[in-house]
């Protein structure tokens, strides 16, 4: 029923926002949405931040098992890859089965925010288009995310529900309801270093800074030509096309050239914040650069964001051992800086962070790697999290049990979606909206991950 | 035609008689046009021989190559396409950019532990030479067989070695046949360590198996892609409507027991490591080679069977694939000339690649040819509003540097790395973060009126809110101070940070350029035809003549009268090279 009213809702009000055509080439003549602003027009400030582990990040050496029986069984599956056990960290709360977890030896900051309460973890997730049993997988009788194990695809599909292609991801979905709540609409859905399909809706579109902010055209004036040449060069470029491949170059840079100034000067204004970034870490470069965007969100007008950073280089089929810990390490160090920024701006209940990632790795190993798998165990901190936690079902390591449909790929038993909602409604995205930004929810138990508080 | 040789020798085509053959049997639709349908027979368009106005034959120019002086059009309208072709099909292979690398390790061993000079070596490469159709067709391949800087898990020194050598191996298969092309792609060392096959090793008993990552990508991304294709690229539906996977799990498990026991004494960590082993292919271990059953694709390698055979099979099977030529023939498509060919072109290149009665299986001239010579590519698309492709940044910067009057003193062409999208052009060959290279063939922008139209804009990917005001400022760098941003830079003896500009910076002559100072309309109807094919509307080309005509040229003193001078000549190309009728190459 609530599907229904909304898919009527969602068409309504496209079909007004369509209507805005051409002549509205911003697109965010967003008095049209007023209706859905009503609900969603929050006086408080709320950001979601995505932080992407591209390549498939090997969760098998993320949230390793540490109760001796089951990590000798870990141990000798993985051979090479294993870490070794004197080095985890040992996570306090066992599992309802009895079974002890523990994180890789370089997340001992996520450690110690799991302890704290603050970082909780989500296991055995992956894209899904239903539930699925491996004797489906295995007979192809329940339909499948198109493209399996396949990096571009299940990225694609982890972001938007579509393998590539796909023309929204839920990000951009859900930052598309609070368009209005932002005075500048462009920076609803901002990406450093991220990947814009997961960034744009229906409305939003991804807007890319850079981890040092955005350049000014020619330096903001020139001596050379003089200001009206600027200018006159600005018209030119912002000047719509009827090519469409020209009018699609057209509207990114009428987004940053019409946000860059604003932009700018906000930065440049921002506060300093005596939170140290590790240098050398473009992770922790890109998060630097979000919290202070975040820093001057009264400046700029926002009070709903959705941020994307990315951190490359999973796709650990060689050298995992060698390269696995220090990509950990980077991730450790970026997210607990990035969460005393967030603390110092005394924002940290109003940010949650979560990872994701095509795909989680093999649990067998090929010599000195691990290769695509399917499902992966995926982290989300912040304040707001009911942290200390693994929600879901962690799988036993075993080769060829239940849910492997080969070389330790596991069918995931929760989908990207059963995240996606808790944290889309804490974000504030109204119940009759959440198909809207999750079109495929109900599928689901939807509400089977209550992460948040 | 199948084939289980080695090496594949090409007997060389008449591309005359295959664009004749091509444009007399086979509809036309213009690029970027009908997305229905198979490919069809309708009415016979005349063969399109010579370019009738310099637009056009700037326009084939830049398809092919990376545009063209004036000269260069005079050239092609007096010989026509066909000859072009031979001619460029003729030509000498580029000097071995390996060659070029170690003679700068030889000589210069602080420049090349600076990672610019490897970049450099390839800028190098396209700037010089006569041969752009090689050189583009080069640069083409590197970004359907894809490495990467943190890919090749190379140590520095030894990098720039291996990765000029995979660029050699690129050219030295340009115009020769897809299969050699494979193969030596196969056994690269630089494709050995982006994608694993260097070292990698059979099964075991304690369940260790072999890598599959090569196996894998060999298939999505080098030869059959994930669903099997009709000849027109469109993809075919089982008796339920859906798409036909062309692998797998099972598939990848067997084929990557194939790429077990390849591997070459690279030596990491030696002072003086011997430098031959960086251009040598890959040998088998036979020790390490799975000597298990290999089940893929319809083809079964009994047990026991050896590596070299193994690997003929494998590599025979795809590329005998069905999918092959229109899997990569589009790509290629989308690399030359448009973004969306019809269902129909992609069939007559498809046709190409499949050989028969004009020639092998795989021959990449015919493809080429095919490619080129194809009416869609031929005939303006005008009015035609999804018709183009966006320009690549890294070839509108080759464009410049060839088109304008820049020098390079030491002749070294330092670009250096420009692949940071916050700085320079977010790419550069061979500067992909992954071997999905810069942008996907697939890509659409979401929420975009293409999108939505089911059409793709694959070079869209790299375009952002940073990239065109990064990319505008670096035009304007490289025309008012080339010398600052193309400079060596190195420690001296004490450590300290020095550069050379002066003599290692490029420098840039606007010479002719300036004699059409006072003359606006002309010196922008100039740059129309030289960089955008003469694509610029009207309203485009007045308005940047009023602009310019605004900047004062009137100082009496002739050393300030040149600067003013250069100064319209500079503004005029600011905004051509910023205009989104310049940025999409129709």
């Amino acid at each position: 029923m609530d599907k229904d009213l909304s898919r009527r809702e969602f068409l309504r009000r496209a079909g007004m926002l369509a209507a805005t055509g051409a002549a509205a080439p911003m697109a965010f003549n967003l008095s049209l949405m007023s209706e859905a602003a009503a609900a969603t027009s929050p006086s408080d400030y709320k950001a979601l931040v995505c932080v992407f582990l591209s390549g498939g990040n090997d969760h098998q050496n993320t949230v390793i098992p540490y109760d001796l029986a089951n990590y000798n069984a870990y141990a000798a599956i993985r051979q090479a890859l294993a870490t070794p056990r004197a080095q985890l960290n040992a996570l306090p709360k066992l599992l309802s089965d009895g079974r002890q977890m523990a994180l890789a030896p370089q997340l001992s900051g996520l450690a110690s925010l799991f302890a704290a309460e603050r970082l909780a973890v989500v296991a055995n997730i992956g894209p899904l288009i239903q539930p699925t049993t491996k004797l489906q997988y295995q007979t192809r009788s329940a339909p499948l995310p198109p493209k399996l194990f396949s990096h571009n695809d299940q990225q694609s599909y982890w972001m938007s529900s579509m393998a590539e292609g796909a023309d929204s991801g839920w990000g951009g979905r859900a930052g598309d309801l609070f368009l209005r709540g932002n005075t500048n609409a462009a920076l609803s859905c901002v990406s450093v270093g991220g990947v814009g399909l997961y960034l744009s809706g229906k409305e939003a579109r991804s807007f890319s800074v850079g981890v040092n902010g955005n350049p000014l055209l020619l330096g903001g004036s020139n001596s050379l030509f003089g200001p009206s040449f600027v200018s006159e060069l600005k018209a030119m470029m912002l000047s719509n096309k009827s090519n469409h491949l020209e009018n699609e170059y057209v509207k990114v840079t009428q987004r940053g050239l019409n946000t860059s100034s604003q932009l700018d000067t906000a930065l440049k204004g921002a506060p300093v914040l005596t939170t140290v970034f590790p240098k050398g870490n473009t992770l922790a470069d890109s998060l630097k650069m979000v919290a202070k965007l975040i820093s001057v969100r009264g400046q700029l007008g926002n009070q709903r964001q959705v941020f994307m950073v990315q951190l490359g280089g999973f796709d650990l089929h060689d050298g995992l051992v060698a390269k696995h810990p220090l990509l950990l390490t980077t991730l450790n160090d970026a997210l607990m800086a990035f969460d005393g920024a967030l603390t110092e701006l005394g924002l940290q209940n109003q940010v949650t962070t979560f990872t994701g990632s095509e795909f989680g790795r093999t649990l067998s190993s090929n010599g000195d790697g691990s290769d695509h798998g399917w499902a992966s165990h995926h982290f989300v901190m912040g304040g707001a999290v009911a942290g200390g936690q693994i929600y879901g079902r962690v799988p036993l390591p075993v080769m060829g049990g239940s849910d492997d449909v080969g070389q330790g790929r596991y069918i995931p038993d929760l989908s990207v979606e059963q995240l996606a909602w808790p944290l889309a409604k804490w974000f504030g995205v109204p119940d009759a909206d959440r198909y809207l930004v999750l079109p495929t929810l109900a599928r689901f138990d939807e509400n089977a991950l209550k992460i948040m508080r | 035609m199948e084939t289980d040789q080695d090496e594949i020798s090409i007997s060389s085509t008449g591309s005359v008689e295959l664009a004749a053959v091509l444009a007399a049997s086979l509809a036309l639709a213009a690029c970027g046009g009908s997305q229905d349908g198979p490919a069809s027979v309708g009415v016979a368009a005349p063969v399109i021989v010579k370019p009738k106005t310099d637009a056009e034959a700037a326009r084939f120019l830049a398809q092919a190559g990376f545009g063209g002086r004036q000269s260069e059009i005079n050239a092609l309208k007096e010989s026509g396409y066909e000859a072009w072709l031979t001619q460029q099909f003729n030509a000498a292979p580029p000097p071995s950019r390996w060659a070029y690398a170690n003679e700068l390790r030889n000589k210069d061993l602080p420049a090349y532990q600076n990672w610019q000079v490897l970049p450099n070596i390839l800028w190098q490469s396209m700037l010089t030479g006569s041969d752009v159709l090689q050189q583009r067709m080069t640069l083409a391949l590197s970004e359907i067989f894809v490495i990467s800087y943190a890919g090749v898990d190379v140590p520095g020194p030894l990098k720039a070695l291996v990765m000029a050598d995979f660029m050699d191996i690129l050219q030295k298969n340009a115009f020769g046949n897809f299969y050699n092309l494979l193969s030596d792609v196969t056994l690269s060392l630089a494709m050995g360590r982006m994608l694993g096959t260097f070292g990698n090793l059979k099964e075991d008993n304690k369940g260790r198996r072999p890598d599959e990552n090569y196996a894998r990508e060999v298939m999505q991304l080098f030869t059959i892609g994930l669903y099997e294709l009709n000849l027109d690229g469109s993809i075919k539906k089982d008796t339920k409507g859906q798409p036909i996977e062309t692998y797998s799990l099972d598939t990848v498990s067997n084929l990557a027991r194939v790429f077990t026991g390849w591997t070459a004494p690279l030596q990491f960590n030696v002072p003086n490591p011997d430098i031959e082993i960086t251009r040598k292919p890959m040998a088998l271990q036979n020790a390490y080679h799975s000597l298990l059953e290999k089940s893929f694709l319809g083809v079964t390698i009994p047990a026991g069977i050896n590596g070299t055979e193994s690997l003929k099979t494998a590599l025979t099977t795809l590329f005998n694939h069905p999918n092959v030529g229109p899997f990569i023939g589009k790509q290629l498509i989308q690399r030359f000339v448009c973004s969306n060919p019809s269902p129909a072109y992609i069939a007559r290149v498809a046709t190409a690649f499949n050989g028969g009665a004009q020639g092998a299986r795989g021959d990449m001239k015919n493809v080429l040819s095919a490619i080129l010579l194809d009416p869609e590519a031929r005939q303006a698309p005008d009015g035609n509003v999804f018709a183009g492709k966006h320009r690549e940044p890294m070839i509108r910067l080759v464009q410049l540097i060839r088109t304008l009057d820049y020098r390079s003193p030491d002749g070294a062409w330092r670009l250096g790395n420009t692949n940071d999208p916050a700085w320079r052009l977010g790419q550069g060959p061979l500067g992909a973060n992954s071997v999905f290279n810069f942008f996907r063939p697939g890509y659409a922008p979401p929420g975009s009126e293409l999108a939505k139209q089911g059409l793709l804009a694959p070079e869209m990917q790299i375009v952002s809110e940073i990239t065109t005001i990064v990319q505008l400022n670096y035009w304007y760098g490289l025309l008012t101070a080339p010398e600052n941003n193309t400079l060596r830079t190195y420690n001296d003896s004490n450590g300290a940070s020095q550069n050379d500009k002066k003599e290692t910076g490029l420098s840039l002559f606007l010479n002719e350029e300036k004699t059409l100072a006072d003359q606006p309309a002309l010196l922008v109807e100039r740059f129309n035809l030289l960089f955008a094919c003469g694509q610029l509307s009207e309203g485009v080309k007045t308005a940047i003549v009023a602009s310019v005509s605004k900047l004062a040229m009137s100082d009496p003193n002739p050393v300030k009268l040149d600067i003013q001078k250069q100064n319209r000549v500079v503004a005029a190309l600011l905004m051509v090279l910023s205009n989104p009728e310049y940025l999409v190459l129709k």
